[in-house]
């Protein structure tokens, strides 16, 4: 089960979020977001640190688990995150956010003439095309 | 061995008027003089000749296939010029290395090599090419209406820079065809040619009235819009800026083959698009 998305672009803003399947209702929206991307820094620098092997595309850190909910998190090199969270049984969503970025988010978003570089995503198109392919995922609603 | 061979080349490439002599001689050469004239004969290719000179030179072997290819790099850069820059260079170091493969063999390896090497580099030009110019497209029209005083304006600077793109397109493509019988051939080239090439795609309806002054194309998907999206919540959502180029297209292309006409458009439903011709008499 998917319970929301985030895309942060390279400011740390989050340009896109959107819920569905939650059940704890956030009190400041805006707060929980600077929370995450915070976390999320400092986790990656973490891992990067004290990592015993190098770390590239593979090996890097692409998610985690706690014993309610999983994080899945996808950075592009142009520093765009793309963040899922999930119930703990869904696999590995690396690839769903890898196609979400490149057939969704740059066909809709870069290539959309209306669209100001950095500012929150709003577009109609891109909306209705990211909902229907989570919901399309098996994972999305089981 | 091989250097005999090359000089006569260069020389009937840079002496236009001994071309067609020299190359009757060699059979292979014979066949390859009708491309060479093609584009030289067509005033609107000289640059393009120029270039290709200037690569024939450097890959004496087979400079007119050379040349074709040149003229259609140099009707990319012409739109757009950094990538443009990109697929010189890309063409050059493709080249070079054909001809360097093509003086350790035969005469007929050498032209096998050519041709197979040449074919990744034309897919890979065409897919580099549509992403560049949509993002090109996208900087132009913000360019142009923000340096105008009012939309009409805009429209009027965007109607006349298809016009232009158009007329000279046209020439390009139609180097092969012949010559139009009547107008609904134009309309038709138009519609199947002169769309493919600009938009990956045939118009998908083409009505006409009783008289055959009217023609009306309807573009169901039409490309320059299927990623353009307003928010939901925004009050004005007129985008017929982004159309308003393509229908100077059209203006242009009827007008160098000789129809002088109006081209109005509607645009429906997302990213469907209806273009109506009226050919002035």
């Amino acid at each position: 089960m998917i319970y929301n998305i985030y895309i942060f672009n390279k400011d740390g803003t989050c340009i896109y979020y959107e819920d569905w399947n939650k059940k704890k209702q956030s009190q400041n929206q805006s707060e929980d977001q600077k929370l995450l991307f915070g976390m999320l820094y400092s986790l990656k620098a973490f891992i990067t640190s004290s990592s015993p092997k190098k770390i590239d595309d593979k090996t890097g850190f692409h998610c985690y688990k706690t014993s309610t909910y999983k994080l899945h998190y996808y950075e592009t090199l142009s520093c765009i995150k793309f963040i899922i969270m999930s119930d703990p049984n869904v696999p590995d969503l690396r690839d769903d956010l890898k196609k979400i970025y490149s057939q969704i988010f740059v066909e809709y978003v870069i290539k959309n003439p209306i669209y100001k570089h950095g500012t929150t995503v709003k577009c109609d198109t891109f909306i209705n095309q990211l909902n229907l392919y989570l919901k399309q995922m098996p994972s999305f609603s089981s | 061995m091989s250097d005999p061979l090359s000089n006569p080349t260069i020389n009937t490439t840079n002496v236009g008027g001994q071309t067609t002599t020299q190359n009757t001689i060699g059979g292979v050469g014979g066949g390859k003089s009708n491309s060479v004239g093609t584009p030289y004969t067509t005033p609107l290719q000289t640059s393009a000749y120029t270039t290709a000179n200037s690569l024939s030179a450097t890959n004496s072997p087979i400079p007119n296939h050379h040349m074709i290819n040149s003229n259609s790099s140099n009707n990319l850069s012409g739109m757009v010029t950094p990538g443009g820059a990109g697929l010189q260079q890309q063409q050059s170091s493709i080249t070079s290395s054909t001809n360097n493969l093509g003086l350790l063999g035969q005469q007929q390896p050498q032209q096998q090599q050519q041709q197979t090497l040449l074919q990744p580099f034309t897919t890979q030009s065409r897919l580099i090419s549509a992403s560049c110019f949509e993002f090109f497209y996208i900087e132009m029209i913000d360019c142009i209406m923000k340096s105008s005083s009012d939309k009409q304006q805009a429209h009027k600077k965007l109607d006349k820079l298809g016009f232009k793109v158009g007329h000279r397109l046209v020439e390009r493509l139609s180097l092969d065809t012949a010559l139009f019988p009547e107008l609904l051939d134009a309309v038709k080239f138009i519609c199947k040619v002169f769309w493919t090439t600009v938009f990956k795609k045939t118009i998908d309806g083409l009505k006409t009235n009783h008289k055959g002054g009217v023609f009306v194309l309807t573009d169901s998907k039409f490309q320059w819009l299927q990623h353009l999206s307003f928010d939901s919540s925004a009050s004005n959502k007129d985008c017929s800026e982004y159309v308003q180029f393509t229908a100077g297209l059209i203006k242009g292309a009827m007008s160098n083959f000789g129809f002088k006409c109006i081209v109005t458009f509607d645009i429906q439903q997302v990213s469907t698009c209806v273009f109506t011709i009226k050919i002035e008499s």
